[in-house]
């Protein structure tokens, strides 16, 4: 099986289509089985179900702040009962001019099967939404999209970051960003693998190992110590996801059913954080967004070169992999 | 006749010919992928003598760019010159163009795959472009408010200082695009009930805001500044010109403003808070 992995981080989402624009014009990979993805990653998975990344590459390039966010008012927000900084209308827009009839029936009548999560503020579960009938698991609850308007719904709840933007009504839940429990969404993707065929993984994380340390900084603003709140639960839930795929290569390893089958794991993220100012993603600036997919397309291609059977699992020398 | 319509016939072809052409993608055109190829290596050809970007969070930021930046100014004042022409070229003719032909992406396609990114950043440091939210305020449309206001009608005299107080329903309308905010005109008017000492009076109240700037600490936006000027008048004894300032935060505001009363010649003023200020819903 072909899969991909699109982990979410806003507008730092360019860093991946900057990998996939490599993968795609330079090696010709672009036809995935199953494809995974969270947040901005959800909106790439969609149009890298169809193997559209130059739209992807546009979209990204071409967006701003003003695109995808209408902020509201926060006297408003706290009497009116609207829970949530910036509204996503604009965003709702995009999706839906992006995603229109014709691109929704191609996505839907491709041999992919794309799968994004989000989280009921209801159950606080993961809900995968996906195209196609998927595994079961404990891990998550899954939904079948069954329509173009349901799919725009789970694009932008996967997508709405709790508290920064509005949660997403599909059926009886509000749903908000998948990334509050899966930021790499790699759950659904071990459910789905076989031990008696071969993989190959892509998975592209926007975000770097390490989170960035700041020493000597004081913290003495409340704005500042939920950022660097967020980061460190943002970097413990994607540590968390990458190690569910360690475990199940080992798993693969001593499991598969005939020896020479290989499992194939190419990870991809940048050196640094992309925008430690805005470690958020919510700055969709189109020189930065046109430096990250650069970052992109380097990396994929050192990746790429350096290790053609994968270069992952590849943990820190001080905190080797837990199986 | 018949000329005519040949004319226009060629005209709309013509229409149509432009229309293509500013459709087509700028790799799809010689001139605009020969222009994104010269910017590309002239900014990677520049940026080679700046060295490896210091990125933000590292040690030694931003000095070491800072310090990069004036070395090449001093060694090479030409090319730093250059360098910052390109870069404005670059902002303008590709980054910013807001036009159909996918500039952006083919600037990023003619950037070396192993240096791209670090050309950007210094490309980045240069251009500093902060991130620009829309305004939460004066929202296009109608909305509506009450206002409570007390006061003096002639402060500056004591002798003939007197209450004044005020209470006004306004329908507003603001002019943005449509679902849009971030307005700056605003037209008010709406009936009014004015007590002058112990003098009631009804009145017709118009007034004109104008949105000076906004509160706000992204991602906090919490309202806004403006300055307003107005007119009430019962059509008779009581006739009051106004201008002022707002605070206006949401559903609530507080405003002051100066009064003359142009039936008796002297000023006053008011204090007010705005309440029930919220748009008209749509049934």
């Amino acid at each position: 099986m072909k899969v991909l992995i699109t982990s979410g981080g806003g507008a730092k989402g360019a860093f991946s289509v900057g990998v996939l624009r490599h993968m795609k014009d330079d090696l010709g990979i672009s036809n995935f089985d199953l494809i995974s993805g969270t947040s901005t990653g959800a909106l790439i998975a969609s149009l890298a179900s169809i193997g559209d990344i130059n739209t992807l590459a546009n979209i990204y390039l071409n967006t701003t702040n003003a695109d995808i966010l209408k902020p509201q008012n926060l006297v408003d927000a706290i009497v009116g009962g609207k829970p949530f900084v910036y509204n996503t209308d604009p965003l709702m827009k995009q999706i839906d001019q992006n995603i229109n009839p014709a691109t929704f029936q191609s996505i839907m009548n491709s041999n992919c099967t794309l799968c994004f999560n989000a989280v009921s503020l209801q159950s606080g579960r993961v809900t995968v939404f996906a195209t196609k009938n998927i595994a079961q698991a404990s891990q998550y609850d899954t939904k079948i999209i069954t329509s173009r308007d349901m799919f725009i719904k789970a694009l932008l709840a996967s997508s709405n970051q709790a508290v920064f933007m509005n949660p997403i009504n599909i059926g009886s839940d509000d749903y908000v960003d998948g990334g509050n429990r899966e930021v790499v969404p790699t759950r659904v993707v071990v459910q789905n693998l076989d031990t008696d065929e071969n993989h190959e993984v892509y998975i592209i994380s926007n975000n770097p190992n390490d989170l960035l340390q700041f020493p000597g900084k004081k913290y003495s603003s409340i704005l500042d110590v939920l950022i660097r709140a967020i980061n460190m639960f943002v970097q413990e839930v994607r540590e968390n996801d990458l190690e569910v795929m360690a475990k199940y290569k080992t798993f693969f390893d001593l499991n598969k059913q005939a020896p020479n089958l290989k499992m194939k794991i190419f990870y991809f993220c940048p050196e640094f954080d992309l925008d430690p100012e805005f470690s958020t993603g919510l700055r969709f600036e189109r020189g930065r967004m046109l430096q990250w997919m650069s970052t992109g397309k380097r990396i994929a291609d050192q990746i790429f070169q350096a290790s053609p059977n994968g270069n992952f699992p590849m943990f820190h020398p001080a905190n080797p992999p837990i199986v | 006749m018949f000329r005519n319509k040949r004319i226009l016939l060629a005209s709309l072809g013509l229409l149509f010919l432009c229309n293509a052409i500013a459709q087509t993608s700028c790799c799809d055109e010689a001139v605009c992928k020969q222009r994104a190829k010269e910017l590309a290596d002239k900014i990677s050809g520049l940026a080679g003598f700046l060295g490896k970007f210091t990125p933000f969070g590292s040690p030694g930021y931003p000095q070491k760019n800072d310090s990069s930046l004036a070395e090449f100014k001093r060694q090479f004042p030409d090319r730093f010159n250059d360098f910052n022409k390109t870069i404005k070229e670059i902002s303008v003719e590709f980054i910013d163009d807001r036009g159909t032909q996918n500039k952006q992406l083919c600037f990023s396609d003619q950037l070396p795959t192993n240096t791209g990114d670090n050309t950007m950043a210094w490309v980045n440091y240069i251009r500093d472009v902060k991130p620009v939210f829309p305004s939460t305020e004066f929202c296009g449309g109608l909305k509506k408010r009450i206002e409570i206001s007390q006061g003096s009608a002639a402060f500056l005299s004591k002798k003939n200082m007197a209450y004044l107080g005020a209470l006004r329903g306004y329908l507003i309308y603001q002019f943005a695009k449509k679902d849009e905010c971030g307005g700056r005109l605003r037209l008010m008017v709406g009936p009014g009930f004015f007590l002058h000492s112990s003098t009631a009076y009804i009145t017709l109240d118009s007034r004109i805001g104008i949105r000076i700037g906004d509160i706000a600490k992204e991602p906090f936006h919490l309202g806004n500044i403006n300055f307003f000027a107005g007119y009430n008048s019962s059509f008779g004894h009581f006739s009051y010109v106004e201008t002022g300032f707002e605070v206006e935060l949401g559903w609530l505001g507080f405003n002051l403003a100066a009064n003359y009363d142009t039936y008796h010649y002297r000023w006053g003023f008011l204090t007010g808070i705005v309440l029930a200020n919220s748009k008209f819903k749509k049934q």
